[in-house]
């Protein structure tokens, strides 16, 4: 179906290329999962696909060819091969470029030419494919981000391609939102037969699905087999973090009857189940919560308080954002806020920052009124990290960028440079100072904008979803970075959709559903709630969900404590088996 | 490069209308749009008189980063922002056309991403000073035909403060502002190297 | 922008192209010609009856608010200038004067009257058409294909960009610029220091909308068709033509009796 020959490209600008020579072949009806560290060549391998390269993106060259389903690619403009291959693209909002679904979805035939009745007919079948006949009057901007995408998926159905190429579709999505993007995806590819090319970052929730892997990094194929055996290759398991039901079956030497890695929490428990007749049905005391818990001083102060908040955007709305809200931050705390989205998390947090009013009850910060203290005093407090630090961005160099926020202060030359040097050593972005911020990588931004926040030295920080669309190499850098700004004495609190980082990193977890808080507790607590926690749409990271499985009644939160305990399990029955027979 | 050093090919070259044309016009109008929204929260203001038209200061910069397709869009831009405060572009026709030629003006007479010699700055700024003026002349025009008020007055006061809050701001800002973008533009490929696209 | 809201008035039932030939057009020149106080104000009562007759929600009333000051602002241009009348207040200096009389206040309260007219009319023209109906209006008056295009797209974007701002504006205070005090020249640096970021958010997004295009077949050759083209109905005939004889008639009478 798509078939690279001797194919490379790079930039007209660059002497290195974006993609070394490679020849690739792919079958019709295959669903190929791409994957591979950030900047490696994933897009523009999908970008070879659909013609965006060479014939799109300015001063790109190339060399070789690729066919796609008998058309060369090179040779045709990529708005003529939209019959053929059909594209999603990362950004659920900004690829959707008419006013409602149903206008989004005739767009691209009306471009064609194609006659309203067999518009009419295509509508019909692609509504009962992608099941959107609900949403087809509704406007794109009322949409969730996984039915955003949603869209962008059926709008390609309707050009009937042939082949489906998906470049990060589900980076920026909530973990719904990945899911309702991915069964969509697998109900195309099972039941319809598309060739579906997916690129993603998320191994977790993608390997289980695809038939064959590819590993792309700096611009080479470095790995192309079943999803099974990705992690057999030395050169893989190098570059990628293994999901963490390979990583728990390779520590505990499961492996499946075919000889390859169990994917899911079915197969590992399978397997194990078959290793050992009798399930352990031994209860484990969990220990690491006093560690987790202990490096808050018995006499800290609660730094940030609120006190029966509530709030809502408009004077006439009939329901409030917040409803009365009590929280207490102590000072030194690592807290996670999770909960879907709309459940009212960042309101929250924006309260705190000042940047919204309460409707009524109080915002307390060291016991004082929140609105009490100005802009320039409230930032020594309270810092915000937003999501997309695109946002924030004024400088032309990282570090006039970072030292910006402390100029508004008006501190001393000597003072900024210090603290300037401090921070960046701190965040490993001190290489880049003289760099502009904007040709920087996702991961690298995100640090500069804590960075400038951080300089500030804000005894509060509180991040937005720092880890989202970041490979998972960065990500655990990330998570890394943060977890010491906490032991340097920083109050952190987390807004995340990733239950994975909260399960490892966070002490104490907050969840929060239809503007309330639904449970504030130690993190081993909340997420023994297993089925209830379901109700506010969240999804237990997969150690959790295995340790359940296997009947405990105590999850372990990471890989680490599973091993830990599991072994210790092992060792109890061992025992007693030999107690039995001696 | 020669063809011989270098086997690697190209794309095919577009003829006509394509998609970042109209994205031009589009992200023109948006950022145009933008700067007027945020000048309503932000009254940067000598007693009750507008002091700085922020919008002046990126006209000229679209003008010459998306050629004629950035002056159009500083149109659509300007139309756009009009309709949310209920005033009929019809009743405008010259301000919009002026809006159209503070861009259009700087953009086909100066033709560089990067501002690198003395020179260049001089050209740069008289461009857009020549841009402004002649911009500002078109919105007194319309001030006088279709709002009808007098002449003298329109001359007097209207237009001898747009040359403080355009003409001035522009000449001073633009050239800031374009130097500060021209690294990003450059490296980033947006830049449009031909006024037609 | 949310200007239109769904209703069952019969301009709701127009064509876009129709409602803007008679709202943005037509009815637009009369004032234009008119110079008497007193047939202005009728012309501006019969436009707020029209505009009630459409039943905008209260919210959007609001927005008379922001138009009525700027008319108001525009019209004080007229004390800058001597047009007759009885003077009450008169100063000088040099080139500039300022002048209270009673042709300056007739002049004035004719170019309020004017303008409220004009938004009148173009609110109703907003208020009952929905975006896609408005750029279909517009292709009727035979804009190119890129152009119509370009605008829907705007208007698409437009609500996004307002989200985008606020985002950055958020950020900014986030990191201690506080956008209300300070000097002119404090208050300029940061202003740009909202424009920056704003500039870049967007010139990001260009490659992706650009792609997305693309992808949907923008820049093919072959002739396009209209999924959603609705047709001129015999309420548009009969709205048109008698709008161009309503113009017709009072262009004439304007012609002879100098209203």
């Amino acid at each position: 179906m798509i078939r690279f020959d001797n194919y490379s490209c790079r930039y007209e600008s660059s002497k290195e290329p974006l993609l070394h020579t490679l020849n690739l072949q792919i079958n019709p009806g295959e669903f190929v999962f791409v994957t591979g560290p950030s900047g490696g060549g994933k897009s523009t391998l999908c970008f070879s696909i659909n013609g965006l390269i060479p014939n799109e993106m300015e001063g790109s060259l190339y060399e070789g060819s690729v066919t796609v389903d008998g058309i060369n690619v090179q040779q045709t403009f990529p708005y003529d091969l939209v019959s053929v291959v059909g594209t999603v693209l990362q950004d659920p909002e900004w690829q959707l470029v008419r006013g409602t679904v149903k206008e989004e979805l005739t767009f691209a035939l009306e471009n064609m030419g194609v006659s309203v009745e067999e518009i009419d007919r295509r509508l019909a079948q692609v509504a009962e494919q992608v099941q959107i006949k609900p949403l087809l009057l509704r406007s794109s901007l009322e949409l969730s981000g996984g039915q955003k995408q949603r869209v962008a998926i059926a709008a390609c159905l309707m050009m009937q391609p042939k082949v489906i190429v998906l470049d990060e579709p589900t980076a920026e999505l909530d973990p719904m939102g990945k899911e309702m993007v991915m069964e969509t995806i697998c109900e195309l590819h099972r039941q319809w037969g598309y060739t579906v090319v997916f690129v993603d970052h998320n191994l977790d929730v993608t390997l289980p699905h695809a038939d064959r892997v590819i590993v792309v990094a700096n611009g080479r194929i470095i790995a192309d087999t079943p999803p099974a055996r990705v992690f057999d290759q030395q050169a893989v398991r190098e570059l990628l973090p293994m999901p963490q039901i390979v990583d728990l079956s390779r520590q505990l030497g499961v492996r499946r009857s075919d000889g390859g890695d169990p994917l899911t929490v079915a197969e590992l428990e399978e397997e194990l189940g078959k290793r050992r007749e009798n399930k352990a049905q031994l209860d484990w005391e969990g220990s690491g919560q006093s560690y987790r818990y202990g490096r808050i001083a018995a006499d800290a102060q609660p730094i940030i308080e609120l006190k029966q908040v509530r709030f809502k955007y408009k004077k006439h709305d009939t329901d409030l954002t917040i409803k009365p809200v009590d929280l207490r931050i102590m000072q030194g705390e690592f807290t996670a806020i999770i909960g879907h989205n709309g459940a009212g998390k960042s309101t929250l947090c924006k309260l705190i920052t000042g940047l919204l009013k309460p409707s009524s009850g109080e915002v307390l910060i060291h016991g004082k009124l929140a609105n009490s203290y100005g802009a320039e005093q409230r930032v020594r407090h309270v810092g915000f990290v937003f999501q997309n630090p695109d946002f924030q961005f004024v400088r032309r160099t990282v570090y006039d960028e970072v030292a910006y926020g402390l100029h508004i202060q008006r501190l001393k030359a000597e003072e900024i440079d210090a603290r300037v040097r401090q921070v960046t050593k701190l965040l490993n972005i001190d290489s880049y100072l003289h760099e502009h911020p904007h040709f920087l990588s996702r991961g690298e931004r995100r640090r500069v904008a804590i960075a400038s926040i951080l300089a500030l030295e804000p005894e509060v920080i509180i991040l937005d979803e720092p880890t989202t669309g970041l490979d998972s190499l960065r990500c655990q850098e990330m998570m890394s970075y943060i977890r010491k700004l906490w032991q340097k004495g920083h109050t952190i609190i987390l807004l995340t959709h990733d239950m994975r980082v909260v399960a490892d990193y966070v002490p104490r977890t907050i969840v929060m559903s239809g503007g309330h808080i639904q449970w504030d507790a130690p993190t081993r607590d909340i997420f023994a709630k297993k089925e209830k926690l379901h109700r506010h749409q969240i999804t237990l990271p997969p150690v959790v969900e295995l340790s359940y499985a296997l009947g405990w009644s105590e999850p372990a939160l990471s890989s680490d404590e599973f091993i830990t305990h599991i072994h210790s399990v092992e060792g109890v029955m061992e025992t007693a088996a030999e107690g039995v027979l001696g | 490069m020669t063809q011989l050093s270098n086997p690697m090919q190209r794309g095919m070259a577009q003829k006509n209308i394509s998609a970042r044309h109209i994205v031009a016009i589009v992200i023109s109008a948006l950022i145009y749009g933008a700067t007027i929204y945020i000048s309503r929260y932000f009254p940067i203001k000598i007693g009750t008189v507008q002091a700085i038209y922020p919008a002046a200061v990126f006209a000229p910069l679209f003008g010459i980063w998306f050629g004629l397709w950035g002056s159009a869009g500083l149109v659509v831009g300007n139309v756009l922002s009009m309709l949310v405060v209920g005033m009929n572009p019809a009743v405008y026709p010259l301000a919009l056309l002026a809006q159209f030629a503070m861009g259009f003006i700087p953009g086909v007479m100066f033709r560089k991403v990067k501002l690198e010699s003395m020179k260049d700055r001089v050209h740069f700024i008289l461009v857009v000073i020549l841009g402004m003026v002649a911009g500002t002349v078109l919105v007194a025009l319309n001030l006088i035909l279709f709002q009808k008020v007098p002449a003298n007055v329109v001359w007097s006061t209207v237009w001898a403060w747009m040359q403080v809050s355009n003409t001035l701001t522009a000449a001073i800002l633009s050239p800031l502002l374009f130097t500060w973008m021209s690294d990003y533009m450059n490296k980033s490929g947006l830049f449009f190297k031909r006024f037609w696209g | 922008m949310q200007l239109y809201y769904p209703s069952n008035s019969i301009i709701h039932y127009m064509h876009g192209f129709t409602k803007i030939m008679i709202f943005g057009i037509l009815l637009t020149l009369v004032p234009l010609f008119m110079e008497q106080p007193v047939s202005l104000l009728v012309l501006l009562l019969a436009c707020s009856g029209l505009f009630i007759y459409i039943r905008p929600p209260k919210t959007h009333l609001l927005l008379l608010i922001p138009v009525g000051m700027l008319a108001v602002m525009m019209s004080l241009t007229y004390f800058f200038a001597d047009m007759g009348g009885q003077v009450y207040v008169h100063a000088e200096w040099g080139y500039w004067m300022f002048q209270i009389s009673s042709g300056n206040v007739l002049f004035a309260i004719t170019f309020i009257l004017r303008m409220m007219i004009w938004s009148l009319l173009f609110f109703i023209l907003l208020f009952t058409t929905s975006p896609e109906d408005l750029v279909i209006g517009l292709k009727r008056f035979g804009l190119p294909e890129f152009l119509t295009l370009a605008v829907s797209l705007a208007l698409r974007y437009w609500s996004l960009m307002i989200f985008d701002v606020k985002t950055v504006m958020d950020a900014q205070y986030c990191r201690g610029v506080d956008f209300r005090s300070g000097g002119i020249l404090t208050r300029t640096k940061r202003f740009a220091s909202l424009l920056i970021p704003v500039l870049f958010v967007f010139l990001k997004r260009f490659r992706t909308t650009s792609f997305a295009l693309t992808l949907k077949g923008v820049g093919r050759k072959n002739k396009r068709t209209y999924y959603y083209n609705p047709r001129l109905s015999a309420i548009d005939n009969w709205a048109i033509s008698s709008a161009v004889l309503l113009t017709a008639v009072w262009l004439t009478l304007q012609w002879f009796y100098k209203l």
